[in-house]
């Protein structure tokens, strides 16, 4: 089910007002109930794997926390692994592993059987089950932290069910840990009319930004990306900026909601951002971009793989980075994105000191720095991110040589400057929200005004909402992975 | 906490009958190139692509063919209905139930693109994505207005309710779901040197998309449902629809079969194959691959009278 679907405004009223309604002890089972509808909406069949993958890690678990130390604990914590990455494969990557392998045999001009070269390698690709990589790489959290001896098994399995499927988070995160978010699941949470009203203004936020901000974005992006020969210079330039808002923001959004829409229930999710466009370094910019997915990968990868010598620690980042890029789409495309940000760190971190001594000779002050630092970060970005959302490595390439094609100064491709020029007070809107509140403090926009200021608040998001929305009924684009 | 409740019912009814009153005055003006061919039954029916959409226009058919088949003809064709279990839902919902009685005709238009989707595309994953396109999105193919139609396909903001987003440039949309492109407009004018340039960039976006698409079974499959399903209905013409010959040598290089199977197809179905991508006849495109007005109207008639002509010959 899609949160901006007129199913989830009937959905989420109806959940939150039964969770309290309900007495303590079968608020559980209301909400993995609800949680399995929500996410069997779309395709009912797709839930077993999510079924599979809990059952697999609660029983691993257990078993993990059975035995102090030896192989057999490290056998059950490889088997909740093997099966987790196992799933993910199958679903996600077999058909881009076996493409690129029928590409490579065509490319040598190797023919596998005389009859029929490069084509006996055929599958199908299967639909791709909705938040499978954001799931499986939750409940693996937990197992590795068992193993670790940070947590102790979860033995009910209704409640570690409902850890592995809790609806506001599942399907796009933010990546829970289960030491975080176990221990809320099992609080007897009375109803705070100040907290519902908080989740409530984070929730019409996170539409705000979806409906209005975002899907507006898409169109330009949409059109432009569509037909890169025809809108070379100006308008690919414009397009492949506007791409680094629409992706922020309708993540950001998916995460507001979730966010918003756990705080109804007394359930606090961490924050998937930091203001990240706002970094002045690449490596910044990866501590405040989808912060839970970098605490995973940092905490379960990035450290354990990590060894002594610039050399050995390049080999990480760069291993890294890999995995963080196929994490997010099985494509090359979204492998080199993760490459080039991979590159963008190394250089960034091996040209510090140098850079540093330059400014200090020109004596160029702080501000400056940061200006420079910003807008260097935010265009590597841009074009860092022309791969991510290009079909085809040749497609990016192609959009790259475009940007360079001046001039062009015909932008107006949807021929309507009037969704031009609301696009950019739009974004200098949002980010103006987001400096000065924080991703984390937007309900400070309403909280706490007078009543006049609140209700007009209320009205006049109804009438932007209801006016300048679009109901493109688009998934969010991070539904995808 | 009950304050609280009413405060939120408020809130919502409020959004809730503001969005319902813009869809009802975005409705009331021009919604978009599409709408028409969602705001009505239909007894006989154009299918395709966007060829179909701009090239063939349901009045100068009716114009040309015998008056007992008269009666809503919708140019139901657009650049997304590709055949499938979605389109031929949406075809089934959008006949009028005549009982057979009377006299329907159905122009089914193909080119190989119509039989294609994204390599590794299985059924599931055609199928999912052909419900996102508008067919797959509406519940309502007939209603005027269609509010199902503005809650559920229309893609821009209700704010275009108060102004007039109708530019009147080269695209005209007609109420029996014709976009007729002119070449001629007050704001921009479609010269022989557009029509060479978007020509060029047709052929690159072809060549762009021919590796990342194949002819599947899954396609063929429902166009030989759909073929059936409108064969108890009326009377069937398969129409391939002329472009210009860049574009279909091109097509015939990618897949030298299509005629073949084309002519087992209408051969298997006992259905007429009128073919007007060979022959000397060719008729201005303002891109390579989509008839302008002018000749959109001169292929119809031609189409009408080679219907006819079939017409006469059946037993």
């Amino acid at each position: 089910m899609l949160f901006n679907s007129f199913n989830f405004l009937i959905f989420f009223p109806l959940v939150l007002v039964i969770y309290y309604l309900l007495p303590y002890k079968s608020r559980w089972l209301f909400l993995l109930v609800s949680s399995y509808y929500f996410y069997a909406a779309s395709e009912p069949y797709l839930i077993v794997l999510l079924l599979i993958s809990t059952l697999v890690d609660y029983y691993c678990g257990l078993k993990i926390g059975e035995f102090e130390n030896g192989k057999k604990k490290k056998a059950y914590l490889w088997i909740s692994i093997l099966v987790n990455v196992g799933i993910l494969v199958t679903f996600k990557y077999l058909f881009f592993f076996i493409d690129s392998l029928n590409g490579l045999f065509e490319y040598f001009g190797i023919e596998v059987s005389s009859s029929e070269k490069i084509q006996s390698f055929r599958i199908d690709q299967v639909l791709l089950p909705v938040g499978i990589s954001f799931y499986t790489f939750q409940t693996m959290s937990y197992t590795i932290e068992v193993y670790r001896g940070n947590m102790q098994p979860e033995r009910h399995l209704g409640r570690f069910a409902l850890f592995v499927a809790f609806f506001p988070q599942l399907v796009a995160g933010p990546i829970e840990k289960a030491t975080r978010l176990l221990p809320q699941l099992k609080r007897n949470i009375a109803p705070d009319v100040q907290l519902i009203k908080r989740g409530m203004i984070i929730m019409a936020w996170g539409f705000f930004l979806k409906l209005v901000v975002a899907d507006r974005l898409g169109l330009y992006v949409d059109a432009v990306y569509s037909d890169p020969d025809g809108n070379k210079g100006l308008p690919s330039i414009l397009a492949a900026s506007f791409f680094v808002f629409q992706i922020y923001f309708d993540f950001a959004a998916y995460t507001y909601i979730a966010i918003g829409a756990a705080k109804t229930m007394g359930i606090s999710l961490i924050n998937n951002f930091n203001r990240p466009l706002f970094s002045q370094n690449i490596s910044q910019f990866w501590q405040r971009w989808h912060i839970s997915l970098t605490q995973w990968i940092r905490d379960y990868l990035y450290r354990p793989l990590r060894r002594n010598g610039k050399i050995n620690r390049m080999f990480s980042v760069i291993l890294v980075f890999f995995i963080m890029g196929l994490w997010h789409g099985a494509n090359w495309t979204f492998v080199v994105w993760g490459l080039i940000n991979a590159l963008f760190l190394i250089i960034e971190v091996a040209t510090n000191p140098a850079r540093k001594r330059i400014f200090d000779l020109l004596r160029i002050n702080t501000n400056i720095r940061a200006f420079l630092g910003w807008g260097t970060s935010f265009t590597l970005m841009l074009v860092s991110l022309i791969f991510f959302r290009s079909p085809s490595l040749k497609d990016a390439l192609t959009y790259i040589q475009n940007l360079f094609v001046l001039p062009n100064l015909h932008v107006n491709i949807l021929n309507n400057y009037f969704e031009l020029f609301l696009s950019f007070i739009l974004i200098i809107g949002v980010q103006l929200v987001h400096f000065y509140k924080g991703n984390d403090k937007v309900y400070e926009l309403i909280e706490n005004k007078p009543k006049w200021m609140r209700w007009s608040m209320y009205v006049a998001y109804v009438a932007i909402i209801v006016l300048f929305g679009i109901n493109r009924q688009e998934s969010f684009i991070y539904f995808q992975f | 906490m009950k304050v609280f409740i009413l405060k939120i019912t408020l809130f919502c009814a409020l959004l809730v009958l503001s969005y319902l009153a813009m869809v009802h005055k975005l409705s009331e003006g021009y919604v978009d190139m599409y709408y028409p061919k969602f705001t009505q039954s239909a007894k006989s029916l154009i299918i395709g692509l966007s060829r179909a959409d701009e090239g063939i226009d349901p009045y100068t058919l009716e114009n040309g063919l015998p008056e007992e088949y008269n009666g809503p003809v919708v140019n139901f064709a657009s650049n997304q209905n590709y055949f499938g279990s979605v389109y031929l839902d949406a075809i089934k919902e959008k006949l009028v139930d005549t009982g057979n009685s009377e006299k329907r005709f159905f122009i089914v238009t193909v080119s190989p693109g119509s039989f294609t989707a994204p390599k590794g595309f299985g059924t599931k994953g055609i199928e999912a994505m052909d419900r996102k396109t508008a067919i797959g999105r509406a519940n309502d193919f007939t209603s005027m207005p269609n509010y199902s139609y503005i809650m559920n396909c229309y893609g821009n903001g209700l704010y275009n309710a108060f102004i007039d987003s109708y530019s009147g440039g080269n695209l005209t949309t007609h109420t029996n779901g014709w976009n007729e492109v002119s070449l001629e407009s007050p704001t921009f004018n479609i010269t022989q040197e557009v029509i060479k340039d978007w020509k060029r960039k047709n052929l690159a976006y072809f060549e762009r998309r021919l590796p990342k698409e194949e002819v599947k079974p899954y396609r063929l499959e429902w166009f030989g449902k759909t073929l059936e399903h409108l064969k108890s209905k009326g009377d069937v013409f398969l129409v391939r629809m002329p472009a210009d010959k860049e574009v279909i040598e091109f097509e015939n290089k990618n897949l030298p079969t299509f005629k073949t199977l084309m002519d087992s197809i209408t051969h298997a179905y006992q259905i007429p194959y009128l073919d007007y991508s060979i022959g000397n006849k060719s008729f201005g495109t303002y891109d390579g691959s989509h008839l302008y007005s002018e000749s959109a109207k001169e292929f119809s008639t031609i189409l009408a009278r080679d219907m006819l002509r079939h017409l006469k010959n059946q037993p």
